[in-house]
């Protein structure tokens, strides 16, 4: 593999990771693990195959796949923003519901190598679409400093205080919990479109890259600048396997291969989170806590 | 204006009452859902029709054994639930107690041996979600979850590299027949029911449910469970040794997850198979059975023996998928978990929860 096509399928891969790790971040700094997010992902990837074949549109395409993301978020929203259940058996349920009906959706129009979203050429694609990932990193950091960033975070550290001051709870995490299923929608319809990422679609293409942002996020301490960095250097671990067993260098089989992101998700999740985080910065207190009041008005 | 209550009863719903809530909230979820996403991908209602309402499966061998992995894997999950431990990592666990058995059927080591590499393989790896949890305070569910995909990679890794039975499909060679259970004799009358199930795991499943159903109300380590489950700073407290509460929750599940894993590759096709992808849900070996156990073993956390029915009804909805085919199995197998976990947490809402929803027009 040239070294050129290897940087830019890592620089591809990794403005995708960028874009979930963004929205697992606003989530979660507002209280809410969206484990759902593998089901937007899955939803999001199909949706964009099968509106790019039907509409002959890569555009569209990216529409509608962005936009379906949002549909695992609001069954997240419904159980575990508005009513008191466990928000991981929610968010694993919303994934498997949609990677049924990611199936479904794939499988309605004929299987055929879709078109890629190249604007004049791959390369400027690619670095184009690297380039708003990071800028929309930067954004969100200087969102999180806002009043708004304020209203989010307070709502992730103690719901119950942020309520007792007028915040309205449900509403802060139902609009952090919708656009981090967009962006779930996105990453899998970039998925499914990006030049020099994937071929054509198939079940289960993004099986598991969901729960994997899940496990890196608090690996990034929830700085949408260190988010970015961490997207990248996932990109780099998914495309380097590869690499490592082309050129024949390490002698990896293609299974064990394959196995590295998700070893390296769980080392990174239990080594910041367990051993340095705590140390280091504390992860937003009510994160994964559903807020539940005797009884509420909206 | 629109108003929503929520509240925590205080009071445990009866037996009774949780049989029929979570009777009615599976059937409507689970033939709703799987109903709307077979019609939705072409299938004829005719045939919908005959796969659901087949009442030959209501008591056929391969309904009775599947029920039966489901309860004892159900009843390992319980355990875990028990003590504060969700655990999701079933279908990785299943794969690596299968691979016990493959080892201990390479190396001519017998029955016995192949469980104890069983149980301390299951052991060492469920340990990792569960101390990281009491200890580090990380997600069991996350850690459990992603475990999963690098125990079916490595399984896909063994298969492939280790130990290819066959040259030209990645699969392990069939198991030593020296490592067996023991089944009915055709010349029984309950062979038409309980053949295909072996008798050691009919054994253990019904020593689990009592043994389960005193343990955890009546004896001091169900009390410790309950405390760890809670709190590992009140259970340190109040002086219950967590690294052996963990080593006995842990051995416990153990134990169960190697008869059900016994159970499903002895009594099947004796082979591991290579896992592409490693998919998790109806491609694997296991048929995503790990998952679905989680959601009874959440739901029959008080009472042990309700996993039997519930696991009875699951096992009623897997024959569904088998009797369907091709792509339309591959729906169905990734639906049904999540329809199964869904009708769970619905019920738990209903049973435990007073909701109630007013809709009026804003003034």
């Amino acid at each position: 593999m040239a070294f050129e096509t290897l940087i830019l399928q890592i620089l591809s891969m990794g403005s995708i990771l960028i874009f979930g790790i963004l929205g697992e971040i606003l989530s979660e700094r507002s209280g809410v693990v969206n484990l759902g997010i593998e089901g937007s992902i899955a939803l999001g990837a199909a949706s964009a195959y099968a509106a790019t074949i039907y509409f002959d549109n890569c555009l569209i395409g990216l529409f509608l796949g962005t936009l379906s993301g949002v549909l695992p978020a609001f069954l997240l929203i419904l159980l575990s923003v508005y009513l008191p259940l466990n928000m991981i058996v929610v968010g694993i349920t919303s994934s498997s519901i949609f990677s049924a009906v990611s199936i479904v959706i794939g499988n309605l129009v004929p299987r055929l190598p879709q078109k890629r979203l190249i604007l004049s050429s791959e390369e400027f694609t690619i670095y184009l679409i690297f380039m708003i990932s990071l800028m929309s990193s930067a954004l969100l950091y200087i969102v999180m400093r806002q009043r708004i960033g304020l209203i989010i975070r307070s709502v992730g550290e103690d719901p119950y205080t942020a309520y007792s001051m007028g915040i309205n709870i449900w509403r802060i995490r139902t609009l952090s919990t919708i656009t981090s299923g967009f962006l779930g929608g996105l990453v899998g319809s970039l998925m499914i479109l990006m030049p020099m990422v994937s071929v054509i679609w198939r079940e289960g293409l993004t099986s598991g890259w969901g729960y994997i942002l899940v496990a890196i996020t608090p690996a990034s301490l929830w700085n949408p600048l260190i988010g970015a960095l961490l997207g990248i250097f996932m990109g780099m671990i998914s495309f380097l396997s590869i690499a490592i067993q082309t050129s024949g260098l390490i002698p990896l089989s293609t299974d064990l291969a394959s196995l590295l992101p998700y070893l390296l998700a769980v080392f990174l999740y239990v080594l910041i989170r367990g051993l340095f985080l705590r140390k280091l910065i504390a992860a937003p207190r009510a994160l994964a806590k559903e807020f539940v009041l005797e009884e509420r008005y909206e | 204006m629109n108003s929503i209550y929520v509240r925590r009863k205080s009071d445990e719903p009866s037996t009774v009452k949780i049989i029929i809530i979570s009777l009615v909230i599976f059937t409507i979820i689970v033939f709703l859902g799987v109903f709307s996403l077979m019609l939705l991908s072409g299938y004829e209602l005719k045939d919908l029709i005959n796969i659901f309402f087949d009442y030959r499966n209501l008591l056929s061998p391969i309904t009775i054994r599947y029920s039966i992995v489901i309860a004892l894997l159900s009843l390992a999950f319980l355990i875990n639930v028990a003590g504060g431990f969700i655990n999701l990592g079933g279908e990785g666990l299943i794969a690596l107690s299968m691979l016990a058995f493959l080892i201990a059927s390479v190396y001519n080591l017998g029955i016995f041996t192949a469980f104890v590499l069983s149980i301390l393989l299951l052991i060492l790896w469920a340990s990792i979600p569960y101390i990281s949890k009491v200890y580090l305070e990380s997600s069991d569910v996350l850690i459990s979850f992603l475990q999963n995909f690098i125990a079916l990679f490595i399984i896909n890794h063994i298969v492939t590299h280790v130990f290819r039975g066959e040259l030209a499909r990645p699969r392990s060679p069939p198991i030593d027949p020296s490592i067996n259970l023991h089944y009915i004799s055709q010349d029984n009358i309950l062979y038409n029911y309980l053949g295909r199930v072996s008798i050691e795991s009919i054994i253990v499943l019904l020593v689990a449910v009592v043994f389960l159903t005193y343990l955890l109300s009546r004896t001091k380590i169900g009390y410790s469970l309950r405390l760890l489950s809670y709190s590992t700073k009140t259970a340190s407290i109040s002086g219950v040794n967590i690294p052996r509460t963990i080593f006995l929750n842990l051995l416990m599940s153990a134990i169960l997850i190697s008869f059900a894993s016994a159970e499903l590759l002895l009594g099947g096709e004796r082979k591991i198979f290579y896992n592409e992808n490693a998919k998790i849900g109806i491609g694997s070996m296991s048929f995503g059975l790990g998952y679905v156990s989680l959601s009874i073993a959440i739901l029959s956390i008080r009472k042990p023996y309700i996993s039997l029915l519930y696991s009875y009804i699951l096992a009623l909805g897997y024959m569904m998928v088998f009797s369907s085919y091709g792509f339309y199995r591959l729906i169905l197998g990734v639906a049904i978990v999540g329809l199964s976990l869904l009708s769970v947490l619905l019920s738990e809402l209903l049973l435990r929860y007073e909701v109630r929803l007013n809709w009026r027009l804003k003034h």
